[in-house]
């Protein structure tokens, strides 16, 4: 039904959606039916398909050529669903979207392949795109997720972590993707310098609002709905936003280690999960949430008046309320 | 880098120290672009080992100089392959270790790193070229998976694309088609001599251990093993044939191959 909700604030896009699901099950065509078979696998369990219409909306504001923006929109689903591929492999995790993962499906060596070729299918379909500056920020883009990757167990079971650090990890785990779609669907699209600088500054925002919210429903919504059991960062030792807002309770922050080291048992787990859901934490991480979003409403306003701000508005308010 | 000639009766000599040099100012260079302290700590400095390296160099040897955008270019193929080379080195555990996160990591690393140098330098073309050869090798890779059995030809076959498809990409963009069946020989051969020192050691790489799980012969008068020792020595043999024909190359740059690629198994091992 929310998945449902999402599609219809794009329904003007849906033609345009509906080529690019196509091109994508295009790009995955293989010689090998195993790689063709574990990629298919991620791409039929669905996905909000984010990236692409924000690289559709945001070319919008420029010259839009479905044709150009397909070698964009493709590449940047490519790469969001290769680092999810190799995500799993680093998170032992065995479920994604409600189905099992490729290296639980496989082994994590298929997924490595697996990953490795989604990633040069994406680059493949981006050398469409001879504007350099597109390359650039997406070779950049990329290496920034890797970092924000490492930074990323680095940090995990670190407890005396900061906002900052939390704040700076999601930027680089989902923001600047987001952004990045934003970005080159303007500058190929041939929107002005000040367009592609607010469109750039609207994804980074939204896509921060996003992340939290995610980081926010893995307390609170149900197992049916993340497709993987909830709690699961906290179990992996990933200190999302309403951890950091409850460490320094002391009610908290014994039970905040014991699970993060495997030391309690189901029971208990979901007693923790329960008290999480039920505090002020949520609220306070909501709140942050929100003024990210409300930042990137802000920049929208420096947007020309084209149908497609419409659709970034109800798309921003959209992330704001999601249930899952 | 610039490269020093020395002439003798004609003949074009770069020292065998000059060679060594610029392999090692060339692998510094890699290293420097993929330095992350992280990374470095747990999975250690990327897979770069010298043949390789020499075979990227081989062009800059012969031609005396680098052509425009080639020193770039050649660099993006060893990221390429150390990226792909620490995918290889993930294997199934228990419970997966921090190390093994990392080198997920380190991987998806360089291959960004690979992307970056070349978007920075405006080469699309190779871009392109190169991602095609990256799709190439990993539908080789999971072909070795997805097959119960293959004949040892078909192990040899896939096991060059693996090796060497993005070098002999990289040759053919810049005009280097007379180098190619040395570079391609010659990776194979080191590729082979790696395999059966592993044997040797009782520690088996992916691509030994596909052989010897899953490679079969057709006559059983006939090992797979000995097999791979017949087509080692051809190879052997090939790369010989061909350093004594290559004018074009310099003293030094051929005394490696001797050096480093020539007798490099002895029949104790077989």
């Amino acid at each position: 039904m929310e998945k449902l909700k999402f599609k219809m604030l794009y329904s003007d896009l849906k033609s345009d959606l509906v080529a690019i699901e196509k091109e994508l099950k295009y790009a995955l065509d293989s010689r090998s039916p195993l790689l063709e078979e574990a990629s298919l696998h991620l791409l039929l369990a669905g996905g909000k398909r984010i990236r692409p219409v924000f690289v559709l909306l945001a070319a919008k504001f420029g010259h839009y050529s479905l044709e150009q923006m397909k070698n964009i929109a493709v590449p940047l689903e490519l790469i969001h669903m290769a680092s999810l591929v190799h995500d799993d492999v680093i998170d032992d995790a065995n479920v994604r979207r409600g189905r099992e993962t490729v290296k639980a499906q496989w082994n994590n060596r298929v997924a490595m392949y697996t990953g490795d070729f989604m990633f040069a299918r994406a680059l493949e379909y981006m050398t469409k795109i001879s504007n350099q500056k597109a390359h650039e920020v997406l070779a950049k883009c990329m290496l920034d997720i890797c970092v924000g990757e490492i930074i990323q167990i680095e940090d995990k079971k670190r407890i005396d972590q900061n906002f900052r650090d939390y704040l700076r990890r999601i930027k680089r785990k989902t923001a600047l993707l987001i952004s990045t779609s934003c970005q080159i669907g303007a500058v190929v699209a041939g929107a002005d310098s000040k367009t592609v600088h607010h469109l750039k500054k609207f994804g980074y925002f939204v896509g921060m609002s996003f992340q939290i919210t995610d980081d926010l429903l893995d307390f609170t919504a149900t197992e049916k709905q993340l497709g993987k059991p909830a709690g699961s960062d906290l179990l992996q030792g990933n200190i999302t936003l309403p951890i950091l807002c409850l460490k320094e309770d002391p009610s908290y922050l014994r039970d905040i280690i014991n699970v993060m080291e495997g030391e309690m048992n189901p029971k208990e787990v979901k007693n923790l999960i329960d008290r999480i859901r039920q505090s002020e934490a949520i609220t306070h991480a909501k709140q942050i949430s929100n003024l990210y979003l409300e930042k990137a409403l802000q920049e929208l306003e420096y947007l020309p008046d084209v149908p497609a701000k419409a659709s970034l508005t109800e798309i921003a308010l959209y992330i704001g309320k999601r249930k899952f | 880098m610039t490269s020093r000639y020395n002439l003798r009766n004609g003949a074009r000599i770069m020292s065998d120290q000059f060679i060594i040099d610029s392999i090692k100012t060339f692998k510094e260079r890699c290293l420097r672009l993929v330095h992350h302290k992280t990374l470095l700590t747990y999975t250690g400095q990327p897979k770069l080992d010298d043949v390789r390296l020499f075979f990227l160099l081989l062009p800059f040897f012969v031609n005396g100089k680098w052509k425009e955008g080639q020193e770039e270019a050649a660099q993006a193929v060893a990221l390429i392959q150390s990226a792909l080379t620490a995918h290889d080195d993930i294997y199934e555990q228990e419970e997966i270790s921090k190390d093994q996160q990392l080198t997920v990591l380190a991987g998806d690393f360089y291959s960004g790193m690979y992307y970056q140098l070349l978007a920075k330098t405006g080469d699309i073309e190779l871009i392109q070229l190169l991602s095609t050869g990256i799709v190439s090798i990993s539908e080789k890779k999971a072909d070795f998976y997805d097959r119960k059995m293959l004949s040892f030809d078909h192990w040899m076959r896939n096991l060059t694309i693996i090796e060497t498809l993005s070098f002999r990409q990289y040759y053919e963009y810049y005009g280097e088609e007379n180098l190619i069946s040395l570079m391609e020989n010659g990776l194979i051969l080191h590729v082979g001599q790696k395999t059966l020192n592993h044997w040797n050691e009782s520690s088996l790489s992916n691509w030994s251990e596909i052989f010897l799980h899953k490679v079969h012969t057709p006559a059983s008068s006939i090992s797979s093993k000995d097999l791979f020792f017949q087509a080692l020595d051809k190879v052997e043999k090939d790369v010989q044939d061909l350093i004594s024909n290559l004018n074009s190359a310099p003293v030094g740059a051929m005394n490696f191959v001797r050096n480093n690629l020539l007798h490099h198994y002895s029949a104790d091992i077989r």
